[in-house]
């Protein structure tokens, strides 16, 4: 039987009003703000630093041997995530994530841009739409 | 630039409208309030304190939900499907992280010709220029309007929901302290003209720009002036910038009308900033890519 889920998507990061904490710095000075190059990364959420300007959560992969390595992800600031209603606890200790990102242009392999974020029960959270290199 | 949500939100947001999916769930998202709602905002009684001058205590960062954003998904396109009505979309979609740079943009400082390529530079360069990128005080104007207001009999305390800021305006009848040291948020002085507060601000330091991601530098000269008009439950918010040694007129910003928040709603701490992008950043002053 095809039970279908419901999903719940959360935007964030597109129409919200101008604010300090989000003048930082250009995401393609750190990031591949491209579609064509998103990483879609598993594991276990283990640490959220809810900080200015820009929050950052770490995930514990797994590879095929069993090696685990921790990324981590960069999103915006906690003042933006609170104007949608949403609070830290969104983000808990030991659940399963999947995350969409943006890889560091630097080339760190474990750091990146959290662009949608999927939850184990199937709710999403998109923190931003579209293809930031379409909108230049 | 993060503040290319602009484009991001004009074009999605048409998108939206042709929206084909079910629609799952939405969010809630704040934007100025409208004429209507400052008009009925305006009319109600203006308190005024025991000594007579209106009373300016309150939580100004209303209001908050400004409508609903609806989200359909299909496979991986996203679309968006926005509810309000058409009024507040247009101001929603020109304003997002925009609202700031559109209210900059009516009205911009005039600087002397010599420093406009001293401008360019640093807005070019603001990654590394930008104080606030490296987790300094925005300083005045730049950090704008507070959030929320307690007033006293001799002083005004202001309240700001960014970086856990409270600045203190006696209103006392006092003169500047010229003795205070330079500062980020100066040394000010409050006093009434009629019903509005005049705060009297200098004693800058130059360690802040006067506004986000303009390259706008000022010197120590800078002297800015607020006031803080109450009607009803709206509060009017004019800046007036002057600092001869970069301008060549006072820069007068363009006026704001905030409205009270929700009764009981205070101003709430704000994260520490712990900046930790710098060592990764790839552009010409930090590592080749």
């Amino acid at each position: 039987m095809n039970i279908k889920l419901p999903i719940t998507l959360l935007i964030l990061g597109f129409l919200l009003p101008g604010a300090a904490l989000f003048a930082h710095h250009s995401l393609s000075a750190e990031f591949v703000a491209d579609d064509a190059r998103l990483v879609t990364v598993k594991g276990v959420l283990s640490k959220v630093d809810w900080v200015n300007p820009h929050i950052y959560f770490y995930v514990d992969v797994k590879d095929a041997s069993g090696k685990s390595e921790t990324w981590a992800f960069e999103n915006f600031p906690p003042s933006w995530w609170r104007r949608y209603g949403l609070s830290r606890d969104l983000l808990k200790i030991g659940e399963q994530i999947t995350v969409e990102a943006y890889p560091a242009r630097d080339g760190t392999k474990t750091l990146a841009w959290a662009k949608i974020i999927h939850f184990a029960d199937g709710r999403t959270v998109a923190t931003m739409m579209g293809d930031p290199k379409d909108v230049r | 630039m993060f503040g290319e949500h602009k484009s991001l939100a004009l074009i999605l947001i048409p998108l939206g409208l042709s929206c084909l999916g079910g629609i799952t769930a939405n969010a809630q998202f704040r934007g100025a309030p409208s004429q209507a709602e400052i008009a009925k905002a305006k009319a109600a009684p203006t308190p005024r304190a025991k000594d007579g001058h209106p009373d300016l205590t309150g939580y100004w960062g209303g209001p908050e939900a400004r409508g609903e954003v609806k989200v359909s998904t299909d496979g991986k396109t996203i679309e968006l499907q926005i509810a309000t009505p058409k009024g507040i979309l247009k101001q929603q979609a020109e304003s997002g992280n925009t609202e700031g740079r559109a209210r900059r943009a009516a009205t911009e400082p005039e600087y002397k010709p010599e420093l406009l390529g001293k401008i360019k530079t640093l807005h070019d360069n603001a990654t590394d220029e930008d104080p606030t990128y490296r987790c300094m005080p925005e300083g005045l104007p730049r950090i704008g309007p507070p959030t929320e207001i307690f007033q006293s009999p001799d002083a005004v305390a202001l309240i700001y929901a960014n970086h856990n800021l409270a600045r203190i305006i006696p209103t006392d009848g006092r003169a500047h302290d010229k003795a205070a040291d330079p500062s980020y948020f100066g040394d000010a002085v409050g006093r009434w003209e009629g019903d509005t507060l005049v705060v009297d601000v200098n004693r800058f330091n130059d360690q802040t720009w006067l506004s986000a991601e303009q390259g706008y530098f000022h010197t120590e000269a800078l002297h800015v002036i607020e006031r803080f008009t109450r009607e009803g439950n709206t509060l009017r918010y004019e800046v007036t910038v002057e600092d001869p040694n970069v301008l060549t007129k006072p820069w007068v910003l363009n006026p704001r009308t905030l409205t009270m928040g929700k009764a009981g709603q205070h101003v709430i701490e704000d994260p520490p900033c712990k900046e930790m992008d710098q060592s990764h950043l790839v552009d010409k002053y930090h590592k080749a890519p």
